[in-house]
């Protein structure tokens, strides 16, 4: 490239300088913006490897959005390899109107989140939980957005009107399945009470168990009180993710206090591309 | 001539150099070294401090016994963490969580849990079910090598901060409740103490009485001392955000943090909001392990890089403090006359308070 003089030589290379810099600046934007896949690994009420009531997710590049504009009020950074005593590995808990909202393996958390703001993780999950006038929230309802797949439910499948119904979704074209299982129960600051029969939940995945649940047991007394005060449908959610491809069976299973169970199948079949 | 001074130049650079990264323990100016144990091998600095009494020194995946004479062996399984108690230890293998007698070291299965409570200096522990709220409070009976289910507690939250004592357990839970069981005298109680905020940031008591002390509150936070009953002992603002910084000794002392210092005073029983401040010390980090002796307490506190063990003095009422090289995160007394054992999972090393010229 020839130059007719030293001016437009200056301001060739200025303009080179300022479309590099916006190039930089749109890269780490939407970087920061986008952050790739998220994935519920074990979703609220998981009984499996995760603390009731928070949700467990995935991120493939550590990054999660906040969803959410709020202050940190509470920090825990574990420095010992003695402390295993804690329910979450460097827990942030931020305030967000009349919520808390905590995040685990958040090892430097901002003081101030705004909405859509990249949390930076320590690890590649992070369990959330939200807490709003001193009752858990499920985190999916908030996180829906970011989520790579839906967990609208389509269908219900009754075993009969006074037992569990189970609802699966009608079509799997992702390998994400979402289960809801509706469970007449009260809620009460955190503290479930189920009034079913209903003692224990399995579901399999063809032959393999994916998720077992024992619920609370409570007196009779207990139960009617926390009905009239505090009453309201409670469903069990659970996500199986990374089904591979093809025909699979799935299976809820529900046992009572005496052991004696019933069965609920479905048969579907996964065709993705999505290389997960 | 110049390619001479060249060479001796370099040569005292490298001199130079590797004196002062050898890894010599020069003897501490406020408490003496006796020995250490650095991957298993030992050295002893003082011989004139003999360790009279076996101890137990917990490594996360194994536990080593210490004889006097420095005799070493070790407890170990496979994919096992180990938790320390007063008269026992526990492990948490594949199969579930044991519990060992330290006297007879014979396992007895347990249970299972996700989280095993325990205090060094007490026979309670409590396990927590995987919900996290489900609690189940236990007591290590030595006769019988086993533990013993006191009670089975559902919590209507998860809990930010616990403490166990010789005689209680004291759980501060995320609504702004603290729940207190004393097996001994059967009393339980679930009670709302924080009302300006919903977490108790940290709770701390001692074996002595049935008093406590929490940080709750957040800009500012407050620093609160009650009674079994529920009655308010002492309330103060205290100029940290985020702490969970706080500690009760067995004389009734408590060491709790404003901004970048440490604070230490004793509140009055009798006389309800008196609160006399004794000493302070400008450090930061946390509080991970505190001993007591007669007229001294140590702790190690640590922001993550910088590891120190503080001595407290109570006869001239002021801080000692000793940076410590290597990471160490438990601090065990192994005689009551001032010797005590700080170590991590790899390297122990033993101080003497008493031989020491604290000035």
């Amino acid at each position: 490239m020839k130059f007719c003089n030293r001016k437009n030589f200056y301001i060739f290379y200025i303009l080179l300088f300022i479309i590099a810099g916006m190039l930089v600046f749109l890269f780490n934007f939407f970087s920061v913006k986008s952050s790739g896949q998220i994935y519920c690994v074990r979703d609220f009420c998981s009984w499996q490897d995760s603390f009731l009531p928070a949700a467990t997710f995935s991120v493939n590049d550590n990054i999660f959005p906040s969803f959410f504009d709020g202050e940190l009020i509470y920090h825990y950074k574990k420095i010992s390899p003695y402390q295993l005593d804690f329910l979450f590995k460097s827990l942030a808990i931020y305030k967000s109107k009349d919520r808390l909202i905590g995040f685990s393996n958040y090892l430097y958390p901002e003081d101030f989140l705004k909405k859509n703001d990249a949390i930076e993780l320590s690890e590649k999950n992070t369990q959330v939980f939200i807490i709003e006038n001193k009752v858990f929230l499920n985190p999916i309802n908030e996180i829906k957005p970011f989520l790579n797949t839906s967990v609208s439910i389509v269908n219900f499948y009754y075993l009969n009107e006074e037992e569990v119904p189970v609802a699966f979704r009608t079509s799997y074209k992702s390998n994400v399945i979402p289960i809801l299982i509706y469970a007449y129960s009260t809620y009460l600051s955190g503290r479930y009470a189920f009034t079913t029969n209903v003692y224990k939940l399995e579901i399999y995945l063809d032959k393999t168990m994916v998720y077992q649940r024992e619920l609370d047991v409570l007196s009779k007394a207990r139960i009617v009180e926390l009905i009239t005060t505090s009453s309201r449908p409670q469903f069990i959610k659970y996500i199986i993710s990374n089904v591979s491809n093809g025909e699979h069976t799935l299976t809820v299973k529900v046992y009572d206090i005496q052991g004696h169970s019933k069965e609920i199948q479905k048969k579907f079949v996964v065709k993705t591309d999505l290389d997960q | 001539m110049l390619k001479k001074i060249i060479i001796f130049i370099c040569f005292a650079a490298i001199l130079f150099i590797f004196i002062i990264n050898s890894p010599i323990i020069k003897p501490a100016s406020i408490i003496k070294i006796v020995s250490s144990i650095e991957n298993e091998s030992i050295k002893v600095f003082d011989s004139s401090v003999d360790i009279t009494n076996l101890f137990y020194w917990n490594r996360l995946n194994k536990i080593t016994r210490v004889s006097p004479g420095y005799k070493l062996s070790s407890i170990e399984q496979e994919n096992s963490t180990y938790f320390m108690g007063k008269d026992f230890f526990m492990s948490r293998e594949e199969d579930g969580i044991y519990i060992y007698d330290k006297k007879q070291e014979r396992k007895n299965y347990l249970g299972d849990s996700s989280l095993i409570l325990s205090n060094k200096d007490s026979n309670l522990f409590a396990l927590v079910k995987k919900n996290g709220m489900e609690i189940g409070f236990y007591q290590f009976i030595p006769l019988e090598n086993k533990g013993v289910l006191l009670k089975n507690e559902i919590f209507p939250s998860l809990y930010t901060s616990y403490c166990i004592t010789r005689n209680g357990f004291y759980f501060a839970l995320m609504n702004g409740y603290i729940y207190y069981f004393n097996p001994f005298e059967n009393i339980s109680s679930e009670r709302a103490v924080s009302e300006s905020s919903d977490i108790i940031y940290g709770v701390s008591s001692n074996s002595v009485t049935s008093d406590y002390a929490i940080i709750s509150g957040y800009n500012p936070q407050k620093l609160s001392i009650f009674n079994i009953d529920g009655t308010i002992l002492l309330e103060k603002n205290i100029t940290t955000t985020k702490n969970t910084f706080i500690h009760m000794l067995e004389n009734q002392m408590i060491l709790y943090k404003e901004k970048s210092k440490i604070i230490v005073g004793r509140y009055n029983q009798k006389k309800s909001t008196s609160f006399e401040e004794y000493a302070s010390l400008n450090i930061e980090g946390q509080l991970l392990d505190c001993i007591e002796f007669y007229s001294y307490f140590v702790c190690i506190i640590s922001d993550g890089n910088r590891y120190s063990i503080v001595v407290y003095r109570y006869d001239d009422n002021r801080f000692y403090k000793k940076d410590w090289k290597y990471p160490i995160y438990q601090i065990d007394i192994l005689d009551t006359t001032g010797v005590f054992a700080v170590y991590n999972e790899n390297n122990l090393w033993i101080f003497d308070l008493q031989k020491e010229n604290i000035r």
